[in-house]
């Protein structure tokens, strides 16, 4: 609500400047990095407000209390504190969440060695040291932190007569394991697929990617929920700018609802109206760590078994990961038949509709004839069944994705074989449009990435009205608006349509599949850092 | 500032210059005037475009002298903010003529041709908001998307033209050069008024383009595709019609294809080729908008470009909606003087501006 008003204030204020930010080299070869995003609030505030405020307190039954009162315990069942005494008589509190952290983690390597200890040193330094048997431990002196790393599965553990806290690694909620993709399948390639762990995914992008530059960086983010993200990118590669923008843009989140990939894409993104995705979620390692190390930043987001890729341009949207796998001709006709795809889904029915009811004079007697022998009992308008049955096909779509695997394919068959021939043949529908919105849905589907399937839906609902309210003209006036658009628009500084329009130097081509020997220098337009070799 | 100019590369330049020189070589000329004196607009029109990159060349020779980003800059050192700004206006209103004179053309054939009977109005309400729009966005997104579509009306031309060869006779190019060499001189100077606005419009947008010589490469670069383009597209007309015929037709290219006896698959395309050019058409309108707006919004030293563009478009629409119905004495009047003396009107103002320059030069009063 808030970037929409400001773009209507930004559109009707003259004498206004509107920032944008722009990677692009600028004439002295440095980015301008003075994005609008900049003016924008920053609401880490939201989160940071309580940080260094609270102090942990000396003693463990202050820390009992306050704990069981800030977190409900009588209520909340699941929020373990556990008082006990070590060896030497010491008193201490183990709290953890359970079910997010590994009971027998705790046991085995924090209590049983504490109660064991007869040691006087009960510093949480000391203890770290000599004692405890966990791997990853940190000291925190800040009451909120130590708070907040609970919830997140962590144990923390309080020492009568300490200031501070020891952070113990203690994971151990439920999560699924690594398995294979169901969107981006490919049939040559790796096959894994990223899950909910934020831990597993960054694994699985490290197993990949071996460089001493690359940079996981782990922050909260979205106001007071603190969804944990990492940002990971290439130190030294990635342009300084770009990643400051980012990181710009997600203080600037300031929603409490939970925040996954699909959620941080649009509080991230330029201009939300337009329905292109201006960043790219994946749920292969493999594609994610192919951008990185171009030199894109990459966000890992807790809970979300998708990378969020940015920037990225129409190009690389069009792509699919298996087409580094196989060799350039074979590449090359691949994505040539994916983009006369798009085309078809985008254009064939609004083409059609023109056809049909303004310029009949450019369908051959034959064709005309058919398509008036099979439209002889339809009782609906061509446009009206043309638009039905694109969103049948939406439905049928929709209705195969959100059931069960095998029932989800009867639901294809039956909605695109059975339903078809009954339509046809009860006169509702005509075999001529039928195959028309077939073919446009199979169009659709050569299109790899899932936000663009749904953006090419939209355009092409978009250019059957226009074909419907005034033929070729309207579609023109339509697909130029679109061409328009796409042109105006930036990915996180990135044009979209780069390196074609504008062009960048680029010794890849960005239809065909080129030799992967070309694959030496980073992409003009991700302007890395001394636009260097990879 | 809010220019909306950003930065377009070369290619972008030279896209959206050579889409407004070819639309206007090839629809934005008034036919009556254009095949007065026979089927020799294959020579003229070419050759025009020389001469008008050949006058705008010794104005950006100028900008270079001066070290002036871009032409604005020229007009106030060389006449000063009032001298400039009255020196300012035939070429923003050429730019605006130039915007609207081959959407009248398309407005006119899909009035007649496409959409039988369907109003001029309902024709360019659909048409001219997405030329806002794009001029709106700024010269930026202008370039870009005359770079996405700059291949299409090429393709379109190429096809056409050879759908259409069996249907061309030499004799019709014949007479050749009119009443004579002097005919032919006079069409070759006149028609410069459709092709010096555009290369003006890489003037204005200097900045943007990053330097002199980026704007010279872009002007003769496109200047070259249009020449090309202008003399194929004329040819193709010449052997198709006899220049009789051509003086009464709104969009002879279009109607190439429809003199071969021959029913062909291709032919079945003529009404996708005309909304094909009408893509070049409308990002020709954009550019000559935002040119026209910037020029205007430099010389007055505003800060925002919007503005003007609203009033350009404005101004533009105006001229779509009604020159395009009026028949009488006066309009008719009004575009044979356009058509006669209109490139005097931008010859002049260059002209002046050139000369005031020098003087200033040499009398050191201007800084290098």
């Amino acid at each position: 609500m808030e970037k929409s008003k400001k773009h209507i204030k930004a559109f009707f204020s003259f004498d206004e400047e509107y920032k944008e930010f722009e990677l692009l080299e600028s004439e002295h070869g440095v980015p301008e990095s003075d994005g609008g995003w900049r003016d924008l609030p920053n609401n880490s505030h939201r989160r940071q407000k309580h940080e260094g405020e609270e102090k942990v307190p000396k003693r463990v039954d202050d820390v009992y209390n306050r704990l069981s009162e800030q977190f409900n315990t009588d209520i909340n069942k699941d929020v373990i504190l556990r008082r006990f005494r070590t060896g030497s008589g010491h008193n201490m509190l183990v709290a953890y969440m359970n079910g997010m952290a590994d009971d027998k983690k705790i046991n085995e390597f924090v209590l049983k060695p504490l109660m064991l200890y007869e040691g006087k040193r009960n510093a949480p330094d000391e203890l770290k040291n000599d004692v405890i048997e966990i791997s990853e431990a940190d000291e925190e002196k800040d009451f909120y932190k130590a708070r907040m790393a609970m919830m997140d599965g962590i144990a923390v553990l309080f020492s009568d007569g300490c200031k501070s806290c020891l952070l113990l690694e203690t994971h151990g909620y439920e999560k699924r394991s690594v398995e294979k993709c169901e969107n981006e399948n490919v049939v040559m390639g790796p096959k894994e697929s990223f899950n909910e762990s934020f831990r597993t995914n960054i694994t699985l992008i490290r197993r990949i990617i071996h460089t001493d530059d690359l940079i996981v960086e782990s922050r909260m983010s979205g106001g007071e929920n603190n969804t944990r993200l990492a940002i990971i990118y290439r130190k030294g590669m990635t342009n300084e700018a770009l990643l400051e923008e980012v990181k710009k843009r997600l203080d600037g989140i300031s929603i409490d609802v939970p925040i996954t990939s699909g959620v941080i894409e649009q509080l991230v993104e330029d201009r939300g109206l337009i329905p292109v995705p201006r960043t790219l979620s994946t749920e292969r390692p493999d594609r994610a760590c192919s951008h990185i190390m171009q030199g894109s930043v990459c966000l890992i987001i807790e809970g979300s078994p998708f990378a969020v890729i940015m920037p990225i341009t129409l190009f690389s949207l069009m792509n699919s990961p298996e087409d580094v796998y196989l060799r350039p001709p074979l590449g090359t006709i691949l994505r040539i038949v994916r983009y006369i795809g798009a085309a078809i889904s985008v254009l064939m029915p609004g083409y059609f509709l023109a056809l049909a009811l303004y310029h009949q004079g450019m369908l051959t007697t034959e064709v005309l004839s058919t398509v008036i022998a099979s439209r002889k009992m339809v009782f609906e308008p061509i446009a009206i069944e043309m638009i039905l049955l694109l969103l049948i096909f939406q439905m049928i779509r929709e209705a195969g994705l959100r059931v069960p695997g095998s029932i989800g394919q009867a639901i294809g068959i039956i909605g695109g074989l059975i339903m078809g021939q009954a339509a046809v043949t009860a006169h509702l529908a005509s075999s001529v449009i039928l195959i028309i919105v077939a073919a446009s849905g199979l169009g659709n589907f050569c299109i790899p990435d899932y936000s663009t399937q749904v953006s090419a839906s939209y355009i092409r609902m978009a250019v059957v009205i226009a074909a419907w309210l005034g033929g070729l003209l309207a579609i023109t006036a339509v697909i130029l608006f679109i061409t328009a658009s796409l042109s105006s628009t930036k990915s996180f500084g990135v044009p979209f349509l780069a390196p074609f329009a504008p062009k960048t130097y680029s010794k890849r081509p960005f239809v065909i599949r080129g030799r992967i020997g070309l694959h030496k220098r980073a992409e003009d337009y991700m302007n890395t850092a001394d636009d260097r070799m990879l | 500032m809010k220019m909306r100019m950003g930065r377009i590369g070369l290619s972008e330049a030279v896209c959206v210059a050579a889409i407004a020189l070819s639309t206007g070589g090839v629809f934005g000329i008034d036919p009556v005037y254009a095949y007065l004196g026979g089927n020799s607009t294959y020579i003229s029109m070419p050759l025009s475009i020389i001469v008008s990159l050949l006058i705008m060349l010794p104005v950006l020779k100028l900008m270079d002298a001066t070290k002036c980003r871009d032409i604005s800059e020229l007009f106030l050192k060389s006449a000063g903010r009032a001298g400039g700004i009255m020196l300012m206006f035939p070429i923003c209103a050429a730019l605006l003529i130039c915007a609207a004179k081959p959407l009248m053309a398309f407005a006119q054939v899909l009035h007649r041709m496409v959409y039988d009977g369907v109003k001029y109005s309902s024709i360019i309400v659909f048409m001219f908001p997405v030329a806002v729009f794009m001029a709106w966005k700024g010269l930026e997104t202008v370039g870009r998307t005359a770079k996405c579509i700059a291949v299409l009306p090429l393709v379109a031309l190429a096809a056409a033209v050879m759908s259409s060869a069996s249907g061309f006779e030499i004799y019709r190019l014949f007479p050749l050069v009119g009443d004579g060499m002097k005919h032919f001189a006079l069409f070759a100077v006149s028609d410069t008024f459709v092709f010096i606005p555009p290369i003006a419009g890489l003037l204005i947008c200097g900045e943007a383009l990053g330097g002199n010589e980026f704007i010279r490469k872009a002007a003769v670069r496109s200047a070259f595709i249009a020449f090309a383009v202008c003399f194929i597209a004329q040819l193709a007309i010449s052997l198709s019609f006899r220049s009789g015929l051509l003086a009464e037709s709104v969009m002879p290219l279009y109607k190439i294809g429809f003199l071969t006896a021959k029913q062909s698959f291709v032919l079945r395309l003529d009404k996708l080729f005309i909304m094909i050019w009408l893509c070049g058409a409308l990002v020709s309108c954009a550019y000559c908008i935002y040119s026209s707006s910037l020029f205007f919004s430099k010389m007055l030293s505003q800060k925002d470009v919007t503005a003007s563009v609203a009033a350009s478009s404005l101004i533009t629409c105006t001229l779509l909606l009604e020159i395009i119905k009026v028949d009488n004495a006066v309009v008719e009047k009004i575009r044979n003087a356009i058509s006669y003396y209109g490139a005097l009107f931008l010859i002049i103002p260059l002209a002046a501006v050139c000369l005031l320059t020098v003087i200033k030069k040499r009398a050191g009063r201007l800084e290098a």
